[in-house]
């Protein structure tokens, strides 16, 4: 293939090479800087002044093309036509920009003309796949290919949980997890399984629409000519219903058969038109006719390991979760590896590993030849073939082979390491590390194996396989050298681990032992703590430039079990000295050796809260990196020696001092507003209306809880001291506290006996808010006024309020959009608790209790404000409205999402950095673009996607290229997954990227070659990248390309929510493509992920396209609602000029 | 210039630009802020006016409606301070402004601007009531799903042609079927598209609905469809009551007798319905809820809405209503509204 290269500032220059004219230039240089507005109007003017000149047309075009927004192709295919046939380089060049732009538009008809067009004036043009260019159309289905499902697709459709937005060939597959994973429950009796209430629903609804296809006979038509009809009594004998009243207005529709009533309400027959059509007496009709889901390969083969062959084909399937269960796996294989497994063994063979293939199939490839491709590639294949001893030859059998061998173990560690990429890669498929890391992750007795729950267990393995780091030479980095772990298996710490391991570890020399043993415990059923320690001190120490001491490894990893969830604060500001964090370590068990229970959870919420402070005014800047350690250990010293409630107030006190001082704010100002103002962000020339508006919502949220401002506290703390002076008390001071402290309602006040002991609110939050309540002050300094000492020691009294003053600016900091507790529950922020039921919650993971009543007295958060973020978030969700009938998906997906929205603040961000993440995504489209048309680019592109996409779903890209729905292809890959595709090929073949994007390509360099700094990669992952609290126990922003995670039990599946890094890429994008400025997405990106969040449809935990569906569903609102805008400024501005 | 401040109804800030010397098109400035040089040296005060919407149902001893009461039948108390009704409308005609609008500053609003802002809060000339119904369609339901569902058809069907009504449902989230809408046939199809659900967090569900009807202008209710008990919300119903009482939105709750097995639920449906001024019913069965509906729809029929702006009152937290009759023809009638509320912080 003759392909273009363009050089660094090529596009317009090469493509226009002679000197652009004077409006044209002038416009280039406005959108260079910056002045993207004036830039359109100059090109629209231009055109509107020589619309025949091709070179404004062009420029117009490429312009289009690299702000995003639609018309792409047309303006192109103008440009074409003002082109001279003796400039053909340049009409080569544009005819392929017109051809992808008109791809990604769907529009296959252009782009085959344009092909066509192309082909004529150069005749030697390639473009292999021809597919790409026809009219979408449905994949081919094979004779015996389809199954009937009776009646309205739709009502099917609700009755099996299955979301209306998936494609016919969808259906099938989605209907059969949900067979397996929530048809069938064990008895534990000798029927072993028996139908769940889903599944008995479905199972009527079949039957109930049977009879009412019967009802329709052989047109497939409802119709009832006259509500005095047979027809009537029929009809409404089959829905359940009868008819109360006289034909006409007064006739109702009333249940009389309950369960059928039931199926048709529940299926959305349309019985409100039905009624309508009685009380108007007119005629109903609907249109009743079957709907064909396509099977994949043919009704036999699954018929052939079946359990039972009566009955039609769909009873046959929903009747055997094992058949559902293979069915499911098979169509989430890489299409010819299913093929090829189809060929090697018989359907009941495979049936027995279909959970098995269920977890780990994605991974299985075979190339054309049909051979297996494995990790680790040629250099690695002896080893698969030694392992299984098969063949790679007969990717079939090899595979096969991989999923029978071992109870499944062969088949997770494959899994795992198919997911790896670069030196993970390099690092584990060596050959002997392959044979020895299997060994130990497959034991010596095989059962039970990992593929025997319903879900996904060992989340361990790929978290190793993918979170390992790296040295430069290629080997693995051990935190602290070898010793410290191997001191955690031989003096075991925290209990043994594993005997074997104990004995073996005082031998070890080298970092493979450690990973073997990372390796080995994996495949324990219980918690792998020693991993999830490796990780935690693995995750603090890549981020640092000097390397944790050996010292302080030791101590993290003694400290990890009751103190773990804390080490976000190392990671936050990680470049804190090991002293710093070594005084951390240490003053958290002080605080737990405090005797009087309410005082310690008074202590350690304002240590905790003081410290969550300091976290987000170190993520945002606020406290330089210079004043990072010498802030956190004036903080941390005062709870050093916490002897009374009077300490815990100074500590608070001293520590918002020091907070406000390391962000050189004056001590004399107000410091809760200083406070508020530091968190918001520090916002750039323009931003300051925006930060005011989040500074206002927080102030909001702590007024209606209700919370003392900080400075009413200090201020009567002060007093205090000058009334043991001897200054007269000030009673208006005293009372204005007394009012606000009023205003705190006791939770169950208003309830009786046995309402307020059947409530679960917890003992000692209870305390604590009737300690505020009861508290007098004046009454305490008449009793004292004798004693300045006790008078002193009054100011205890108000250590309870300062911890909840300095908690709730963080729950105001954190609360998601949409949250609706902290607004209705005045006693949200105080009611959190430090302790739990066993005292020991104080410093683990935040978690909701108090769900449902009379369980409670409304939900409350219980243990460490470190993992507040989430907590609240997961806490708030429930107060989302979806605008679709299915929220499977929610439960770990929902607060990430809105942690990524929460976290972040955007202040002095450059409207090019938007367009730099802008043009990376617009060139991976147009990458996939050019590869639907050319074998070649695909082989390319696919290599590229391959380290992040699994071979099942890159089977899909193909697929729908091939079927002529190439924009289908392109949304399969997710926005991160595009922006790292735009990036790996600028970095490994820009050649390509060139050809492919040329017009995106240099703007890309221009933005780099202006400011090396800012237009980068690691700066653009911490603008736009996710906070990632439990893969890598950081809410700084990153991108951590990780492979999209599979569901998996108990928390690991947060991980899985945490392995979509797309949100923010992709909403950066958007306002970029809308002009929006930076600063508003401070308030914008919330909302867009909760009305996201509200608008997916999913079907299954892992309905990763339904998310993704849903943020293209909100952009294109987005892109309505801003429309507007957007033409009113294009015409004050052309008013203006 | 009056400017309606977010939600518009049952308890609405306004606030208020007055120009004492030109009451011109002056944006908003903070209260007492002083013109730069060179300005027009005109001061501008920003109030915040509250007005307060009351619906009153008024019976004899037996429980009878009384209509055809007049403004001047009735004495409004906030704290014990006695206000001046700002608008007055009986049952589903359209209210009326009775008094001119005094700011807190004491100076009158330009007569024109009171009006429209009382119209806005109570719906302008729209007449009827905006009825939300929320349905229970979680597992408590299952059985009585199909008969609760025909009950509601029959409350809706029986609703006066002018009320507005929404239809929604909610298991573990809340789920809007039908927004506000006047034309009933669209909630009916709604309600039959309503899918049974899991969970119950009915309070989540009903603050939500609160939030809802707050945001739209004029008298509007909720009705709650339930069985109760709630197993999934985290938020307990008093604090919903109390955002309700706030809001001036009664909340009436129709169940089953079925509910008085658990006493702590039909207490805390009892207590909230109370306390908003609304009232809870529990029929033996679903079929059997035609007397409950004949009552909400003729206390509908029959209320006043009533609203005033606040006298002066330093009071920021909880305020007491009291509302009662004059005159001794009056003395053995029931009035029944809303206790009070929490002034918008």
């Amino acid at each position: 293939m003759q392909r273009l290269i363009l050089t660094a500032l090529g596009g317009a220059a090469w493509i226009s090479p002679a000197p652009l004219a004077g409006a044209v230039e002038d416009a280039l240089r406005l959108e260079r800087e910056g002045r993207v507005l004036e830039a359109r109007i100059e090109l629209t003017r231009s055109i509107e002044q020589a619309p025949d000149d091709a070179q404004a047309r062009l420029a117009w075009a490429e312009f289009l093309d690299r702000r995003g927004g639609g018309g792409v192709a047309a303006a192109y295919a103008q440009a074409i036509e003002r082109l001279p046939a003796s400039e053909s380089d340049k009409r080569r060049e544009i005819f392929r920009r017109l051809i992808t732009a008109a791809l990604l538009d769907g529009d296959t008809e252009a782009a085959g003309a344009a092909i066509g067009r192309l082909r004529g004036e150069v005749p030697s043009v390639g473009f292999a796949a021809e597919g790409a260019l026809r009219a979408p159309r449905p994949p081919a289905v094979a004779e015996g290919g389809r199954v009937v499902v009776p009646g309205l697709l739709n009502s099917f459709l609700r009755m099996a949980a299955l979301s209306t937005d998936l494609r016919l060939e969808e259906l099938l597959p989605a209907l059969a997890r949900n067979i397996f994973t929530g048809g069938y429950r064990a008895t534990g009796g000798p029927a072993g399984m028996e139908p769940t209430e889903y599944l008995k629903l479905i199972m009527q609804y079949l039957s109930q629409a049977r009879e009412l296809e019967q009802f329709a006979g052989a047109d497939n038509s409802i119709d009832v000519p006259a509500c005095e009809s047979m027809e009537t009594a029929q009809l409404l004998k089959i829905l359940g219903f009868r008819l109360r009243g006289e034909c006409g207005a007064g006739a109702v529709l009333e249940t009389v058969n309950p369960s059928r009533a039931f199926l048709s309400i529940d299926s959305a027959f349309p019985l409100a038109d039905l009624e309508a059509a009685y009380q108007r007496d007119e005629a109903f009709h609907l249109d009743y006719r079957p709907s064909a889901l396509p099977i994949l390969f043919d009704r036999d083969y699954w018929l052939a390991g079946a359990k039972k062959a009566d009955g039609g084909f769909l009873d046959i399937f929903i009747g055997d979760p094992g058949l559902a269960r293979l069915y499911t796996a098979m169509s989430n294989l890489h299409r010819p590896a299913a093929e090829a497994l189809k060929s090697a063994a018989p359907v009941d063979r495979l049936k027995d590993y279909a959970n098995v293939l269920d977890f780990f199939g994605a991974a299985f490839e075979v190339d054309d030849g049909g051979r297996a491709v494995t990790p680790g590639g040629e250099g690695a294949k002896s080893a698969w073939e030694k392992l299984t001893g098969q063949s790679t030859a007969d990717g079939g059998k090899f595979f096969q082979r991989l999923i029978e061998l071992d109870d499944g173990w062969m088949a997770a560690f494959y899994d795992a390491l198919a997911r790896t990429d670069g030196p993970a890669r390099d690092y584990l498929t060596e050959p002997r590390r392959i044979e020895r890391f299997y060994a130990a992750v497959r034991g010596r007795v095989t059962s039970p194996g990992p593929a025997r729950p319903i879900f996904r267990a060992n989340a361990e393995l790929l978290l190793l396989t993918t979170r390992l780091h790296f040295h430069d030479n290629g080997g693995p980095y051990i935190p602290g050298g070898i010793e410290p772990w191997k001191n955690l298996f031989v003096k075991h710490p925290h209990g043994k681990y594993d005997g074997k391991l104990t004995r073996s570890a005082a031998a070890w020399s080298e970092a493979d032992d450690v990973i073997e043993a990372m390796f080995a415990l994996c495949r324990k059923a219980i918690e792998n703590e020693p991993l999830k320690i490796f990780l935690a001190v693995s995750n603090i120490d890549r981020r640092r430039a000097a390397p944790l001491a050996a010292a302080t490894v030791e101590r993290l990893i003694l400290s990890f079990p009751a103190y773990g969830e804390q080490f976000a604060l190392y990671n936050d500001s990680p470049n804190l000295s090991d002293a710093s964090i070594g005084a951390h370590l240490e003053a958290m068990p002080r605080l737990d050796k405090i005797n009087s229970a309410s005082r310690r959870a008074d202590a350690t919420g304002a240590f905790q809260a003081l410290l969550g402070l300091w976290q987000i005014l170190r993520r945002n800047g606020a406290i330089p990196e210079a004043e990072a350690d010498a802030s956190l250990q004036a903080i941390l010293a005062p709870f050093g020696q916490i002897g009374n409630r009077q300490a815990v107030f100074e500590a608070g006190r001293n520590g918002v001092r020091a907070l406000l001082r390391a962000a050189g704010r004056e001590a004399a100002e107000a410091p809760q507003e200083a406070l508020l103002e530091l968190l918001a962000g520090d916002p750039g020339p323009g931003e300051d209306a925006v930060h005011q508006e989040l500074v206002e919502r927080m102030r909001r949220l702590l007024n209606l809880q209700r919370l003392i401002p900080l400075e009413t506290l200090f201020d009567l703390a002060d007093h205090l001291e000058r009334v043991s002076r001897g200054e007269a008390f000030n009673t208006a001071m005293a009372n204005r506290l007394a009012a606000n402290i009023s205003e705190i309602r006791l939770p169950g006040s208003t309830l009786s006996s046995a309402e307020a002991n059947a409530q679960a609110q917890g003992h000692w939050v209870e305390r604590h808010i009737r300690d505020q309540r009861t508290l007098n002050l004046r009454r305490a300094v008449d009793r004292a006024r004798e004693n300045p000492s006790q008078l002193l020691e009054i100011r205890g009294d108000l250590a309870p309020m300062l911890r909840d003053s300095l908690v709730g600016l963080l729950y105001a900091f954190y609360s998601p959009p949409g949250a609706e507790i902290i607004q209705a529950n005045p006693l949200f922020v105080r009611s959190h608790d430090f302790l739990g039921p066993e005292q020991r919650r104080g410093w683990s993971r935040a978690r909701t209790q108090g769900f449902g009543w009379p369980n409670s007295g409304g939900g409350r958060i219980v243990g460490s404000l470190m993992t507040l973020p989430y907590g609240l978030a997961s806490t708030e969700q429930n107060f989302m409205i979806p605008s679709e009938r299915q929220a499977l998906i929610w439960q770990d997906l929902a607060p990430q999402m809105l942690l990524g929205a929460t976290v972040p603040r955007w202040w002095k961000v450059d409207p090019a950095e938007l367009q730099f993440v802008g043009l990376h995504l617009r060139l991976g489209k147009l990458l996939l673009a050019r590869a639907a048309i050319d074998a070649e680019v695909f082989a390319e592109v696919t290599a590229r996607l391959r380290r992040r996409v699994e071979p099942s779903r890159l089977w899909k890209v193909r697929d729908a290229f091939r079927n002529g729905a190439v924009r289908e292809g392109v949304d399969v890959v997710t926005p991160a997954e595009l922006f790292d595709l735009a990036r790996r090929m600028l970095e490994s073949n820009r050649a390509l990227a060139a050809d492919a994007g040329g017009a995106q390509l240099e703007a890309i360099e221009r933005l780099a070659a202006r400011d090396p700094a800012r237009f980068d990669y690691a700066r653009t992952a911490r603008l736009f990248g996710m906070p990632h609290p439990r893969l890598a126990r950081s809410y700084n922003l990153e991108l951590l390309h990780l492979p999209l995670f599979p569901t998996m039990m108990g928390y690991s599946s947060r991980i899985l929510a945490e392995s979509w890094e797309s949100n923010n890429l992709f909403w950066a994008a958007l306002a970029d493509e809308l002009r929006i400025a930076p600063a508003q997405l401070n308030l914008l990106i919330p909302e867009w992920t909760q009305r996201s969040l509200e608008r997916i449809f999913a079907t299954h935990l892992d309905d990763w396209p339904a998310l993704w569906r849903s943020l293209r569903l909100i952009a294109d609102e987005v892109r309505r609602q801003q429309r507007p805008r957007l033409e009113q400024e294009i015409e004050r501005a052309l008013a203006a000029n | 210039m009056i400017r309606m401040q977010g939600r518009a109804a049952g308890f609405v800030a306004a606030a208020v630009s007055i120009g004492a010397v030109s009451a011109g098109l002056a944006p908003p400035r903070a209260a007492g802020q002083q013109t730069g040089a060179g300005d027009e040296p005109t001061a501008i005060f920003e109030v915040e006016v509250d007005l307060v919407m009351l619906n009153v149902a008024v019976t004899d001893r037996r429980g009878r409606y009384i209509q055809n009461l007049k403004p001047e039948d009735f004495r409004i108390r906030e704290d014990g301070i006695e206000q001046t009704i700002a608008s007055f409308g009986e049952g589903n005609a359209a209210p009326r402004q009775i008094a001119q609008l005094r700011t807190r500053a004491g100076s009158a609003a330009p007569e024109s601007e009171a009006r429209s802002a009382a119209a806005d809060a109570v719906g302008g000339s729209l007449a009827g009531a905006n009825v939300f119904v929320l349905f229970d369609t979680s597992n408590f339901m299952y059985r009585s799903f199909v008969y609760a569902e025909d009950a509601i058809a029959d409350f809706i069907r029986g609703l006066d042609a002018a009320d507005s009504v929404a239809f929604y449902g909610f298991s573990r989230n809340l789920t809007r079927h039908t927004f506000l809408t006047a034309a009933h046939g669209d909630a009916l199809r709604g309600l039959r598209r309503s899918v049974a659900g899991d969970e119950t967090a009915l309070y989540n569900s009903l603050l939500l609905t609160l939030r809802d009807a707050a945001k739209v202008s004029g008298r509007k209710v909720i009705i709650v469809f339930s069985n109760g008990p709630d197993n999934a919300s985290t938020i307990a119903p008093d604090d919903v009551g109390a955002i309700a009482e706030d809001e001036g939105i009664p909340i009436y709750v129709i169940s089953t007798k079925e509910l008085n097995k658990d006493p702590i639920s039909s207490n805390a449906f009892r207590r909230i319905t109370q306390r908003t001024g609304g009232k809870a019913y529990f029929a033996k069965t679903w079929q059997r809820q035609s007397e409950a509906f004949v009552e909400i729809r003729e206390e509908l029929a029959n209320s006043y809405t009533i609203t005033y702006y606040p006298q002066p009152n330093p009071n920021r937290g909880w305020r007491s209503i009291s509302v009662e009759l004059a005159g001794e023809e009056h003395r053995r009638r029931q009035v029944r509204t809303r206790a009070g509320y929490r002034p918008k912080l």
